[in-house]
């Protein structure tokens, strides 16, 4: 007869609940103390505890033939290290994990006692199975997907959203990511989540994404906006083309894109939009935005974007700008010159340090002049950073007969922190302007090339995308890198 | 050139393993066993593992052994994330191919023995066995009993019908 191995915590259904206070707890399988502790006294201690193998099998419950180790010997937090991959990674569908509750009464128990299993919840989800997910999930994270969206159409959307915010709300406090989506009707998130966002404990909540539909007027989001303002500065967002708006804090950027507020009748009203979003956010978590990404399909209005987010956002140091998206010559027009507030100037942005530029497939030439006119300007201003890192990260199309001249002309007067060449094929760029490049007396600390075998005369790069990284270039005296994400 | 440090390590059925130390410390159980009673002739004892799986574990250490070690205060989240991917190596994947009784044997060890990499291994093994089958083809491959009451079932499975596509 063999000894079987077997967890210094025993296994099987007997051993479920002295396993249940470490799981509810997500505490390793073995603490370290824990483990020297059972090794000590398993060692040298006892020969008691060295155990029986037959009595091993009794503690599965008869579930099983006896004599042999099954998978109902494994311990709660083994069957849990199972069931996490086999429940799916989007724990938000909750079928596969169901499923396995019908297998017999210890795995049931295992799952329903183990509130690693049960994080997340969804609006859409049934009544019941919310409840048992709020049930099971003890007082452990949850993590929130409130999507009003699905049910557009629904006349008992408001119904059923209300019922979800009362079941939701006494665990508000231990919600860890809020993922909202917001609907075409305005009334609900008035009601519903604006209430508990007033309610909830910061503490817990580590992620919090807000996306509003278009052809929503900005009145309408003034109250989800004034209790998420809260949140905004100290939590990070996910990428989403989809949102008009973003605000989140680990990446310390706002995000504006005004390509789909068609639902104005004008410039006006999308700078009264912009204008009432962000007047809606607290002034001190605005002060904590640092980036400035800025997608603006009318150029004409590009300034009044610029004043009122220099306006909200004073800190900011860092701008993108695509070209494809803004017109940039325009947007440093702006920048390049002050205002006039009553008989004093003032310049826009005053903190900008960094510059962030896909020039994708423009073929204005003058744009790295413009770039070069913005930096010397803002150099001689009063009470103004200076610009000291670029960052191109697309430029093939700008890269023309007379580029390479302007490039040389130019970029001494500012660091190249960065310059992306994608996409190159039929350009005015040789290795010869690259050598130049790279031996100016400026900080270029990357240089990134798509497919240029003609600079690999010993044979073809192995990977499309060759970055060079020059800042082990000893004429290149190593700095901080670019913070941005 | 001086040899690596060895350990000898004993199994439940008196079997002694002298491997390089830093094979056996990819066990945090010993690890921290070393660390606090500090090296010693005298052999491990291992009263939970008998001898045919502590040579399958010490294999799994040996080709692993020059693996980075999972960080102690690793970040819960990602800790889970890993736990909820389901890759495993051609290596390992060869490794764990043994019967079931062995396989079970193999995770309780890395289990008592914390080491997850292995633990990892073993129960992606069995979560990758368990995917995609009915409740009856689960008791079915792993000699599980269904000890529910006919009521009791026809309630988990009226529950199931919640986590339907609404």
């Amino acid at each position: 007869m063999s000894h079987h191995p077997a967890s210094a915590r025993g296994t099987g259904p007997d051993a479920l609940t002295s396993h249940l206070a470490s799981l509810r707890t997500r505490d390793p399988p073995f603490s370290h103390q824990e483990a020297c502790d059972g090794l000590i006294k398993a060692s040298f201690a006892s020969a008691d505890l060295n155990l029986d193998a037959n009595n091993e099998r009794k503690a599965i419950g008869g579930h099983t033939q006896q004599n042999q180790l099954t998978i109902n010997s494994l311990p709660p937090e083994v069957l849990y290290d199972i069931f996490l991959p086999v429940a799916g990674f989007y724990l938000g569908h909750y079928t596969r994990l169901l499923r396995l509750r019908v297998v017999c009464k210890y795995w049931k128990e295992v799952i329903d006692s183990t509130p690693g299993l049960w994080m997340a919840i969804k609006l859409e989800l049934h009544p019941e199975l919310q409840a048992m997910i709020i049930r099971n999930s003890r007082n452990h994270p949850l993590n929130v997907l409130w999507d009003e969206t699905i049910w557009n159409n629904d006349p008992a959307k408001k119904a059923k959203i209300a019922a979800f915010s009362t079941l939701m709300e006494p665990s508000a406090s231990r919600w860890q990511s809020l993922n909202y989506r917001r609907g075409l009707t305005s009334e609900t998130s008035t009601q519903s989540i604006c209430p508990l966002l007033d309610s909830m404990e910061t503490s817990s909540l580590q992620g919090f994404a807000v996306a509003v539909q278009y052809h929503v007027e900005p009145e309408d989001c003034t109250p989800l906006c004034e209790s998420a303002a809260r949140y905004i500065g100290a939590f990070p967002l996910p990428q989403d083309n989809e949102r008009e708006i973003e605000f989140g804090l680990r990446r310390r950027r706002i995000a504006i894109r005004n390509d789909t507020w068609d639902h104005g009748n004008g410039p006006q009203d999308r700078l009264a939009y912009l204008a009432s979003v962000t007047n809606s956010m607290d002034s001190r978590a605005c002060r904590e935005v640092k980036i400035l990404d800025l997608s603006c399909r009318e150029h004409e209005e590009i300034g009044g974007y610029l004043r009122t987010i220099h306006s909200r956002f004073p800190q900011i140091n860092q701008i993108l700008l695509k070209e494809k998206q803004t017109d940039i010559a325009v947007a440093f027009q702006h920048l390049s010159s002050p205002l006039q507030v009553e008989l004093a100037e003032e310049w826009l942005l005053p903190k900008l340090t960094k510059l962030e530029l896909d020039l994708g497939s423009s073929t204005d030439a003058r744009l790295i002049d413009i770039v070069a006119q913005l930096v010397m300007k803002r150099k001689a201003a009063d009470g103004v950073e200076d610009i000291t890192e670029l960052r191109i990260t697309s430029a093939p199309g700008a890269i023309g007969p007379g580029m390479v001249e302007l490039f040389q002309q130019s970029i001494a007067s500012f660091e190249l922190t960065e310059l992306g060449l994608n996409h190159v094929s039929n350009s005015e760029i040789s290795e010869d302007f690259i050598e130049k490049l790279i031996i100016q007396p400026v900080w270029i600390l990357k240089l990134r090339l798509k497919v240029f075998s003609k600079f690999f005369n010993h044979g073809a790069p192995p990977a499309d995308l060759i970055i060079l990284d020059l800042q082990k270039n000893p004429q290149n005296p190593m700095k901080s890198w670019w913070s941005g994400p | 050139m001086s040899a690596a440090p060895q350990v000898t390590l004993e199994s439940s059925d008196g079997e002694k393993f002298k491997v390089d130390k830093e094979v056996a410390e990819r066990s945090v159980l010993i690890k921290n066993m070393i660390e606090d009673v500090g090296e010693s002739d005298n052999p491990i004892p291992l009263p939970n593992v008998n001898a045919s799986v502590l040579k399958k574990v010490l294999e799994y250490c040996e080709h692993h052994r020059g693996d980075p070690l999972p960080a102690a205060d690793a970040d819960p989240s990602n800790d889970d994330n890993r736990k909820r991917a389901t890759e495993i190596s051609d290596w390992d994947q060869k490794f764990i191919q043994v019967d079931q009784e062995m396989l079970f044997e193999i995770i309780l060890a890395a289990n008592y023995m914390d080491i997850k990499p292995l633990l990892d291994v073993g129960c992606k093994t069995v979560a990758n066995m368990i995917k995609g089958k009915t409740p009856e083809e689960i008791r079915k491959l792993f000699n599980i009993v269904n000890d529910f009451t006919p009521e009791e079932e026809a309630q988990i499975k009226k529950e199931n019908e919640w986590a339907e596509d609404r």
